[in-house]
């Protein structure tokens, strides 16, 4: 989607978080985001056209299915359309998408997007349980892979045949952490050393307990508008330069190098299309980071690094706040919470509050445009965002 | 060495351990195939943290056999040590979570794939 595809698309009002454990069921998580992200435009909830909502499993998690409807209705949304969109781990960013094409191809003028997922209600082991369903049932999830192992084989690999090391992906934990010590809505604010990386307890190794991101509890929306009407709905607009999206085999034995996500790579190659842009015109980026592997292989897929060198942004500080190009300038995944259907959306918030520079103590100085990437299960889905400054 | 009569999807290139009248993915034609089940290790790891009703820790891989193509499986070392990229291996049976494989005693037992 871009200008040449249909009408340009803004982002208006923006509410994420706070990703934590929340006593409060998904509905009344996803209303309370819905609502505030109206709250931070200058519209009623009348004049939204359509609603998507990101949502991984909320009937697995939590036995309520047909959530966009239900949560809709409880946020005082008209009788819209609802649609949820589901995409494991992407689901979020997928919502977006569609709420995008939605505004672009001229169904809708103003749209609600949100994501939320409420997990910790389903303990450790289930909600693993369901997390594993989100690769390939047949013969992942049934031999005993969970989420993690599938990481871990890809994490292995990557180790064989680029000389990764343990400490190189604790670097990446240990970078997340520290910004999202910054950030008053991350669900872990606390900072590690390496040490205390290298040293946790193996959950499938090599990867250990600072390489995955939490089970969390949240939710974030974002209102998108056609950016002609958009000085009307809030002040600092955020134009929406591209939206992307392309999928790859959901098993790993499919995979022929599983050291690469195919569906990264083209649907990266296709934003920067759309957009006109080139990887040194990014100021900032939040990416997949569900674990810290995934960060590597995402900086290497977009093309910020070559294959096999994604460990130099966290190892050499260029992908800090503070370096070239800061990454997960929110904590990431890994220190901000990772309640799946959300995730997606609030990468989204998070570009847009720093391009609008009201980050606060993590905002990367005169930020302009910033890309979000969002992946799902062990890649078979992805969605790449541009959004730049349109105030 | 025993031999090893495996399916594969002339589709999707799925490989079964067991006979099944066509591939339950996507529907193609399985063709049968008499293979050593020797294979060697693509990627591996050893799970800690499992799900309810698994033992931890075991370890899964994900296994190149000569003659098929990729499988994920268990793993299991024994006498032969601990795993690595590139190790030999041995079709060990099947049970109801999959296919299962054991490493090789062999001085190739390294990381040199």
């Amino acid at each position: 989607m871009s200008a040449e595809a249909g009408r340009s698309v803004s982002v208006a009002g923006a509410w994420a978080g706070p990703f934590v454990v929340r006593p409060e069921g998904a509905v009344r998580l996803g209303a309370e985001a819905c609502r505030s992200a109206i709250k931070n435009s200058a519209i009623d909830a009348g004049r939204i056209d359509a609603f998507f909502l990101g949502n991984f499993a909320g009937h697995a998690f939590t036995g309520q299915s047909h959530l966009a409807p239900v949560i809709a209705h409880a946020a005082g949304l008209g009788p819209v359309p609802c649609t949820r969109v589901g995409g494991a781990c992407a689901s979020g960013g997928l919502a977006v998408r569609q709420g995008a094409l939605a505004i672009a191809s001229g169904a809708a003028e103003i749209v609600l997007v949100a994501g939320v997922e409420k997990m910790t209600s389903a303990g450790a082991e289930g909600a693993a349980g369901v997390l594993a369903s989100a690769g390939d049932f047949e013969t992942e999830a049934t031999a005993g892979a969970t989420f993690q192992a599938l990481f871990a084989l890809i994490a292995r690999r990557h180790m064989h045949e680029h000389g990764t090391e343990k400490e190189d992906m604790a670097a990446v934990a240990v970078k997340n952490h520290a910004h999202g010590f910054l950030n008053p809505g991350a669900h872990i604010r606390k900072k590690i050393t390496l040490e205390e990386a290298m040293d946790a307890r193996p959950v499938a190794a090599p990867l250990g307990l600072y390489d995955c991101a939490p089970i969390s509890d949240g939710a974030a929306a974002i209102v998108l508008c056609a950016a002609e009407i958009a000085p009307d709905l809030h002040p600092k607009p955020v134009r929406v330069l591209a939206s992307a999206q392309a999928s790859g085999a959901p098993a790993l034995s499919d995979i022929r190098d599983i050291t690469r996500f195919g569906a990264t790579e083209r649907a990266a190659e296709e934003a920067f299309g759309l957009a006109g842009l080139d990887r040194g015109d990014i100021d900032l980026a939040e990416v997949h980071d569900c674990f810290t592997i995934a960060e590597i292989i995402a900086l290497e897929g977009i093309g910020f690094f070559r294959k096999g060198e994604g460990v130099r942004g966290a190892r050499e500080g260029r992908t800090a706040l503070g370096g070239e190009m800061p990454v997960n300038a929110s904590g990431g995944f890994k220190a901000k919470g990772h309640p799946v259907g959300a995730t997606g959306v609030a990468q989204i918030c998070e570009i847009a509050a720093q391009l609008r520079g009201e980050a606060g103590e993590r905002q990367v100085p005169g930020a302009g445009v910033g890309l979000a990437h969002n992946l799902g299960g062990s890649g078979g889905s992805c969605a790449v965002h541009f959004l730049s400054r349109d105030f | 060495m025993v031999a090893v009569t495996v399916q594969r999807c002339a589709g999707c290139g799925r490989i079964y351990f067991e006979a099944e009248g066509e591939c339950a993915r996507c529907g193609g034609t399985l063709e049968e195939r008499r293979v050593s089940g020797r294979g060697r290790v693509y990627s591996y790891t050893e799970v800690h943290a499992t799900p309810a009703g698994m033992a931890p820790p075991y370890c899964l891989a994900l296994i190149d056999l000569d003659e098929a193509g990729r499988v994920l499986g268990r793993l299991e070392g024994g006498e032969a040590g601990a795993p690595a990229v590139g190790a030999p291996v041995r079709f060990g049976g099947l049970s109801e979570r999959g296919p299962r494989f054991a490493l090789e005693v062999s001085p190739e037992n390294s990381d040199g794939e």
